[in-house]
């Protein structure tokens, strides 16, 4: 039984397995291989991922939902349509609709699944990744680092040795690995990255500003409106770097405007996203002990990395032109694929290791080191870049007299004081009575392959030990929850597969026909209501001819490129 | 067992005979089936290639390290590690924009030896940095020029020419400019905040707060760096999300910290007082007609005021039960937006929590005077000082926050 490997984007997803025959991306029941993490839900109350609902995002923006996976690990509760949804559930949605494309495909049951996650997700948000993919029937026993997998698919397609430099710019994260690639192993220096920088930045300033320059409130503009304006955004930037003007009929309220987004104004207002691009990278490159021209190959990965500026800021960075002769969308799911090979034993891997990095500093609360029961600060435990799975034992003890307790609390980050870290999680220590400083526990932190962390805690003393699974993370479930959960996933109930295609057609002219006026309006109406009464007398051969060619015009109107 | 022994492998100084006994012995001790095995490896297979790497500078490095002495006076900066790899160091400063501030300054100190690539790297570098000078003090006049004009100063897009110069995006040069600006934004009074953000946005002095206000010396620097909505730091995951009718955040777990805490003032600790005895007066008096409902007239009773002495330990119990809930005060206080936290601007702990309130019975027993000594203490009373508690105003702290850092 294979298993899948899955990239979980915030802009797109895609999948793959690892064959006999080599690697083989799965395409959707639409025939593509990416699949856009947008979900919705149709007036029947089914629900719609992928392109569809894409589509949908604009005509009926508030039963659709995007750009979702910056919620994974928190407790949000995204509303669509009727229901409140977690970004869990919802990301369980889309890898269960990728499961029955590939199942579909492959003709057979997946039940295994290697997930991507950004490597600077932390550990909320991996136990969330991990809880989607457990949701949608997955067992899920690897999460792979993103550009991890970007450099396994780039290392095993060139068969070169060397330092790379992987830059992984998705639609909501940027991640920033370095990996070297030796006689067959993969070595992971450093990671480093941004949790909230993306392609989806770009298109936010773009919009922010522009709306700014013509005097518009933003919460003044309907949601529809809005929508659409964050599309023609999305083209023109695009478009931005083959050419140096873009000019757009932009719509607020009832009035229209001419607006044209200059190569000089996306590189101004883009600026502090380009200088906060620099600084993972810096940052990656001294963790890794390395200097800039130690770096053979530097790698661009995720659709964001697309962008003319991104590409000359790194150019002027490093002196030299990036790698990305693999598509920079599915190059994610191509590495998760080999790790799934390589999880299943697969012969022609077995040469293959990988070796990864914990990207965060792993630690916990003490008082001042310096003296005084001031509390709040942060004793590190496991470094950031330190390799895993590792194991590492740090001694602290009681710190007053006759203290009964000790609160263990577990924090990522890299400040010294734990407000500035991301609070993990806590367990309560007790300990015989004795004067202050007698008492004394080993706090082990294990960090495993997946950057999944277990904390145990023994007391010395009496030899007692507590071991603890980090569980009062936010977004983590009792097993009473998770059981609500899935029954709540049981009931949605995807669209039949055959009527698919069919209805990606109808909903992409429903959304031109929002966005154009008079004529075109009615042109677009009248071959809809055709196509409508094709589909309805069932001829399965008509329909797809009817279905080619309505397709065909409606690529010729849509002049916006936002997939 | 030495790193050697775990290697199986002679001892040796040539990284990439370790390298490949590493590679060829983790194929046998993978990560994902033998964890400990693994991490013995690892850290041998490092401390390895440390030492052949520490042996090697020291081989080829001493010669070096001497002449360069000998040639240039002035440079302390030699990095004897750095050394080994020769000319290849140079393939990119022909680049003139090359980046990372470690690389160039090394790269201008060493290998001197090198006498003919040197030279035309030492004259590239030097034109490089007067360029870099002149662009700066260029740019620096035109900031000196828009300051002149609060308006202006205030209007974002009149900043735009700090962002067409090609030296952005070197570290040095930022950091040069952004100290400049900075210096500069110190000797006027109108800055707005979204200019400040705008100008954090590009130079990032938030992130370096303490060491740039050392460096420029001027006590006004975190005041006014505290200004700035560090937008990144905090940055809402909600913002990006398209689509969807709304979303609601299930529990509120930021506990933020807020820059800058008001104490509570007098007026409003006395109405919190007074809210609080006035709801516990009602108790009082309900046990005591429940009492006498029940048993008759109270008699026999020695103490003169029985009410005043129910009702002060039932405020004691009842200011004590509060305080360490979640709410954090008293419900008179509650009302007010006052909250009770250690030094930390947390939660008082049960213990202190029971020191702060025997404190206030203590205290309290002085009556007037206490009153007159709390009055002069400007918020933190007598009992708040010696049980180490705060009480802080934090509607108003909260109000302030916003004020200073308003939601984007």
């Amino acid at each position: 039984m294979a298993i899948l490997g899955i990239d979980l984007g915030t802009t797109n997803c895609a999948c793959g397995i690892w064959t006999d025959g080599g690697l083989k991306l799965i395409k959707n029941r639409l025939g593509e291989v990416l699949t856009p993490s947008v979900i919705g839900i149709d007036d029947k109350g089914n629900v719609t991922v992928g392109r569809i609902a894409k589509e949908r995002l604009i005509t009926h923006s508030d039963k659709t939902v995007a750009v979702f996976k910056r919620l994974m690990g928190t407790e949000h509760k995204i509303k669509i349509g009727k229901k409140d949804y977690t970004a869990t559930e919802l990301s369980s949605i889309i890898l269960k609709s990728l499961k029955e494309d590939a199942e579909n495909i492959l003709g057979e049951s997946i039940n295994e699944a290697v997930i991507s996650v950004p490597a600077y997700f932390n550990d909320n948000q991996r136990h969330a990744t991990k809880l989607a993919g457990e949701l949608a029937g997955f067992k899920v026993e690897r999460l792979i680092n993103e550009p991890t997998a970007a450099a396994m698919a780039y290392g095993l397609h060139d068969k070169e040795e060397g330092v790379f430099l992987i830059l992984d710019m998705g639609g909501g994260t940027f991640d920033v690995s370095i990996l070297e690639f030796f006689e067959g192993i993969m070595e992971v220096h450093a990671t480093s990255g941004d949790n909230f920088l993306g392609g989806e930045d770009f298109v936010e300033v773009m919009v922010n500003d522009m709306l700014g320059e013509l005097g518009v409130e933003k919460e003044s503009v309907n949601s529809k409106q809005l929508q659409t304006i964050y599309m023609q955004m999305e083209t023109a930037k695009r478009k931005i770097g083959s050419k140096d003007a873009i000019e757009q009929t932009i719509q607020i309220h009832k009035k229209e405007f001419q607006w044209v987004s200059t190569k000089d104004w996306f590189d101004r207002i883009t600026l502090p996203l380009m200088i906060r691009v620099k600084r993972p990278i810096e940052r990656a490159i001294k963790d890794a002990g390395l200097t800039p021209d130690e770096i053979d190959n530097i790698v661009l990965v995720g659709g964001a990395t697309r962008m003319g500026v991104f590409r000359a800021t790194i150019g002027k960075l490093f002196g030299r032109l990036p790698l990305c002769h693999l598509d920079p969308d599915s190059v994610v799911a191509m590495g998760a694929s080999i790790q799934a090979g390589l999880k299943d034993k697969n012969a022609a891997l077995n040469d293959i290791v990988l070796t990864d990095v914990c990207p965060y500093t792993l630690g916990t609360e003490v008082n001042n080191p310096s003296g005084g029961n001031e509390g709040g600060h942060y004793y590190p435990i496991i470094e950031r870049n330190t390799t895993v799975p590792t194991s590492i034992v740090k001694t602290v003890q009681t710190s007053f007299n006759n203290q009964t307790e000790l609160d263990v609390k577990i924090y990522q980050g890299e400040n010294r004081l734990v407000k500035k870290n991301v609070f993990l999680g806590e367990m309560t220590v007790k300990v015989p009575k004795g004067p202050e400083g007698k008492e004394k526990i080993d706090i082990r932190y294990s960090y495993d392959m997946n950057g999944l962390l277990e904390v145990d805690v023994t007391v010395i003393s009496n030899g007692k030990s507590f071991n603890k699974l980090i569980e009062q993370t936010p977004g983590a479930l009792t097993d009473k929850e998770k059981q609500v959960s899935l029954d709540k996933l049981a009931k949605i109930k995807f669209h039949p597969r055959e009527t698919e295609e069919n209805r990606a057609i109808i909903a992409k002219g429903e959304r031109l026909y929002e966005s154009s006026l008079s004529e075109q309006r009615e042109y677009i109406a009248n071959i809809l209501s055709k196509f409508d009464t094709i589909l309805e007398r069932q001829n399965q051969q008509e329909i797809k001819k009817a279905r080619e060619q309505l397709t065909k015009i409606l690529n010729d109107l849509d002049k916006e490129e936002w997939f | 067992m030495s790193v050697w022994e775990v290697l199986e492998l002679d001892e040796t100084n040539d990284l990439k005979v370790i390298k490949r006994a590493y590679a060829a012995k983790l194929k046998t001790v993978k990560p994902d089936e033998d964890p400990q095995g693994f991490q013995v490896l690892h850290q041998a297979y490092k401390t390895a290639q440390k030492i052949a790497k520490y042996n090697n500078a020291q081989e080829s490095t001493g010669g070096i390290a001497t002449q360069v002495m000998g040639e240039i006076t002035g440079t302390t900066n030699i990095n004897l590690h750095a050394g080994i790899e020769g000319v290849s160091e140079y393939s990119n400063i022909n680049n003139a924009q090359l980046e990372f501030e470690y690389a160039r300054s090394e790269s201008s100190n060493e290998d001197y030896h090198n006498a003919p690539v040197v030279e035309e790297q030492k004259s590239t570098i030097t034109d490089y940095q007067q360029v870099e000078q002149q662009e700066l003090e260029r740019l620096l006049d035109l900031v000196d020029e828009l300051l002149l004009d609060d308006y202006k100063t205030n209007r974002i897009k009149n900043w735009s020419f700090i962002t067409s110069t090609p030296y952005i995006l070197d570290t040095e040069f930022n950091w040069q400019l952004g100290l400049g600006i900075l210096k500069r934004l110190l000797d006027i009074s109108n800055v707005q905040t979204h200019t400040l953000n705008y100008l954090n946005s590009l130079f990032n002095w938030k992130d370096d707060e303490e060491y740039i206000c050392e460096v420029i010396g001027d006590e006004w620097c975190k005041t006014m760096l505290l200004r700035i909505n560090n937008v990144q730091h905090k940055a809402d995951p909600v913002s990006g999300l398209r689509g969807s009718k709304s979303v609601k955040k299930v529990k509120n777990i930021s506990n933020e910290r807020l820059n800058y805490y008001f104490f509570g003032s007098d007026t409003k600790r006395l109405i919190a007082l007074f809210i609080d005895l006035m709801l516990l007066l009602f108790v009082v008096h309900g046990l005591f007609s429940a009492y006498q409902l029940v048993f008759g007239e109270l008699r026999g009773l020695e103490v003169k005021n029985p009410k005043l002495i129910l009702l002060f330990a039932l405020y004691l119990i009842y200011a004590w039960y509060f305080e360490v809930s979640f709410m954090q005060s008293t419900p008179g206080k509650f009302i007010l937006g006052i909250r009770v936290t250690n030094k930390e601007f947390k939660k008082v702990s049960k213990l202190r929590c029971f020191f702060r309130v025997i404190l206030f019975a203590v205290t309290s027993a002085g009556s007037f005077l206490t009153i007159f000594i709390n009055a002069l203490l400007g918020g933190k009373y007598l009992h708040d000082r010696l049980s180490g508690t705060y009480v802080i105003d934090l509607r108003r702290s909260k109000k302030n926050h916003e004020k200073y850092h308003p939601e984007l």
